[in-house]
Formats: structure tokens, sequence, C-alpha cells
């Protein structure tokens, strides 16, 4: 309700109400465009570009849907353009997890830290970090919403237009890959389960 | 139970989405099975560990929005978006003046016409804003309308017919401006995008996307 208000005033170009939208969906947007970018330089720029993006276009959002659904899927859309720019100006590999078969390429290199980002990582944290770097950039969007931000199943499948049971399927296989991942670099204290693989 | 079965379990209680049916057997499944307690722990930490990891957005982020923000504003003096208790009391002007007889005005039903300069308030109006004014008799009509039907009028001059409106139906005034009835969401969009004043009835401009119906005046 209090959000409706604001929107509101935002639309109609009232910066101190979309002062006040943002600072209460800055995190979210950032958290997820830094898992989908894979470091802080980019995840600045690109919630900077959501939330210009948002200005410019809230008029269009009609209340239809949760405006949480409306800007997430903004962030993912300006996320995903960005990679593919990354992908044809750096030649990087840019995939997604196939539904059919497991995703076998990085989305995006793992970047070398940037000096604000060399802070003293938690040992745990830091592997977090490398292996969700290593996942589909799906993979990192959809552990983000659901284990991060706990979506609800139904609100991820309309931010990624996914149906329902692909949102279960791909969060299990999300999970599974990333523990995977930290299994190989001896994140566990015990060897990897035989019911995993 | 087999440990496929108790793999999709252990993903939709992290989720909390299991019944208490499934949940029991998903632990009965857990005593018996010590690699699937192994997994179930390792996918529990796991989760814990990424909810951990949530950062702080830097200051950078909302300080260079707002700043973006506020000079895109001021790059645009052609938009003439008027407070709306100046407009009101332009309306106000206009009623004021029809029920005292100054002016015709459609549904007020007077004969004794005298012109009365609702242009100069307008006027002043721009003055605040810094934007340029549009003609003053296209401004008068515009206040008018509002006026008359109870709906906001946005005056768009200098645009050229805006793209959103090229294949709109529309009445044509004796000044030659087009006149397009359209919903609030349209006026927005429009007032967004193109230089526009805009008139309403009473001070309740934020809700133009609300309200069914609008009218564009589109000076030639």
């Amino acid at each position: 309700m209090q959000d409706d208000n604001l929107i509101r005033r935002a639309a109609a170009q009232d910066a101190a109400a979309f002062e006040q939208l943002m600072l209460l969906h800055q995190k979210p947007v950032y958290n997820i465009c830094y898992r989908m970018a894979g470091n802080a330089e980019d995840a600045l720029d690109l919630s900077q570009e959501v939330f210009l993006k948002l200005w410019r276009t809230l008029t269009q959002y009609q209340f239809d849907a949760a405006f949480s659904t409306w800007l997430y899927r903004l962030t993912q859309n300006v996320c995903i353009d960005f990679l593919r720019k990354q992908k044809r100006q750096q030649h990087v590999s840019l995939t997604f997890s196939d539904d059919e078969d497991e995703g076998k390429e990085l989305s995006v290199p793992d970047p070398e830290p940037l000096p604000e980002e060399r802070v003293i990582f938690n040992e745990k944290q830091e592997a977090i970090r490398t292996a969700m770097n290593a996942l589909p950039v799906d993979f990192r969007e959809i552990l983000e919403l659901r284990v991060v931000r706990q979506l609800p199943y139904e609100q991820i499948a309309q931010i990624m237009d996914l149906p329902v049971g692909t949102v279960k399927s791909r969060l299990a296989r999300a999970r599974l890959q990333l523990k995977k991942r930290l299994d190989a670099g001896n994140f566990f204290e015990t060897g990897a389960s035989k019911c995993t693989e | 139970m087999n440990c496929e079965n108790a793999l999709e379990l252990m993903n939709r209680e992290l989720d909390g989405a299991l019944t208490e049916a499934e949940s029991a057997a998903l632990r009965a499944h857990l005593d018996a099975c010590p690699d699937c307690r192994e997994t179930w722990r390792q996918l529990h930490e796991l989760d814990a560990l990424l909810r951990e990891s949530e950062l702080e957005p830097p200051a950078a982020l909302h300080e260079g929005v707002m700043r973006e923000i506020r000079q895109e504003q001021k790059r645009k003096p052609h938009r003439a978006w008027v407070p709306a208790a100046a407009i009101a009391a332009a309306a106000a002007l206009v009623l004021l003046a029809g029920r005292a007889g100054l002016i015709a005005l459609p549904g007020f039903e007077q004969t004794d016409v005298i012109s009365v300069n609702i242009g100069s308030a307008v006027e002043q109006i721009f003055a605040q804003t810094g934007a340029k004014t549009p003609d003053e008799a296209a401004a008068q009509q515009a206040a008018e309308l509002a006026a008359e039907t109870g709906l906001d009028v946005l005056l768009v001059w200098n645009s050229g017919v805006p793209l959103e409106l090229e294949t709109a139906a529309y009445e044509t005034a004796q000044s030659g401006a087009r006149l397009y009835c359209v919903t609030g969401q349209m006026a927005q969009t429009i007032l967004d995008e193109y230089g526009a004043a805009a008139y309403s009835p009473d001070d309740v401009f934020s809700d133009l996307p609300e309200k069914e119906a609008a009218y564009v005046l589109v000076l030639p």
C-alpha cells in the first residue's frame, strides 16, 4: 500500500518519492545484479541502469502484478542485455542451463577482484562466490531469487517467464551444481555423497 | 523412498514446500540413509551461506541515480509540468469568470461576453517553471476545456503530432488545433515524452494515469 502511493507519485516524476521507492528496493536489485554480473563494479553500473530505466518507464507499470515482480523482471532483462553485449565484445561464452542437459559452460568469467572487493572474505563465503560465478546465469539468478530473496515459486516463474515445474527442477539442479563445484574444492568436511550424482 | 526421491523432497523442504506427510517420509529416509543425511546437511549449509552472503548496496548507487535524475530534470526546461495548485487556481479563475458572466463558456449559458486574460495567469506559471509558454489563446482554450469538461487537458506544442496519436481520431478546432480524447495512461505517456502543459479541473495531477479519459490539444 505504501509502495502504491510512492509508485504513483514517482510515476508522475516526483523525484523525492522515487528516491524513497529506490531506497526500499535497491538492496534486492543490487544483489540480483551482483549475482548475475559476478562482480561489484558491473553490479553497481547495472543497478544504476535499472533504476534510471525505472524512473523513465514507471508509468508503464499497471499494478496488475506485484511491483517487485515487475522490478526484478526489469533487473533481469538489463543484466541479460549486458551479458549478451559482453559476450559479443569480449567473445566470452554466455550460456544458460539447458533443461534437457546440464549447463556446460561458464556464463561469465570469474573476474579478478577489484581493489574495493579485496576485502578479507570469510573463506567459505569466498568459495561460495567463486562457485556461484562458475554456474550458468539462470542458475545464479534462481538461487538468488529463491534462496536469498525467498520469493515463492510462482513469483519466480513470472519473473523468469518459466512454468512453475521448471522453476522447481531448475532450482534443484542449481543447488546440486553448486554443491558439486564446492565438493570439488573440498568445501565440505566430508566427501560428496553418491546420492547426489 | 529411494535416494532420488529423497533428494527432490530435500529441495522442497529447503523451500518450506513439503506437506507434513512428505516431511515425515523424508525424516524417515534420512534416519536410515547416512549418505542422504550428509547431502541434506550440505544443502542446508549452502542455503544458509548463500543467505548470509547478501551484500549492502554501495552509497554510490543511490547517489549516482539521484544525481542523474536531478540533472535530467534540469535538462528538460521545455517540458512544462505546471504545478497542480497553480493550475487549480487558473481553472478556478475560468470558473469564477464563467459564473460571473464575464466570458462565455459552453455550459454556463452566458451571453454578455468580454475576454479574460487567462493566458497571463498561465504565463506566470510557466515563468516559474522556466518553460517557454505556448500561445496564449491556446493556453486559454486548454484551461477552458478543462473547466468545462472536468477532464485533464494536455496542451502540446512545438512537437508535431505525438507518434502515439498519429492514427487516433481527432476533432479540429477553429484555430486548427487537433483535439484528441485519450486514456489517462496515454495522456501520462505523452506528458512524459513531449513538451506539454497540463491543465486540470482539480489539483490531483499525479493520478493522471488512473483517469479514464483526458484531452490532448495539439497545436498545429
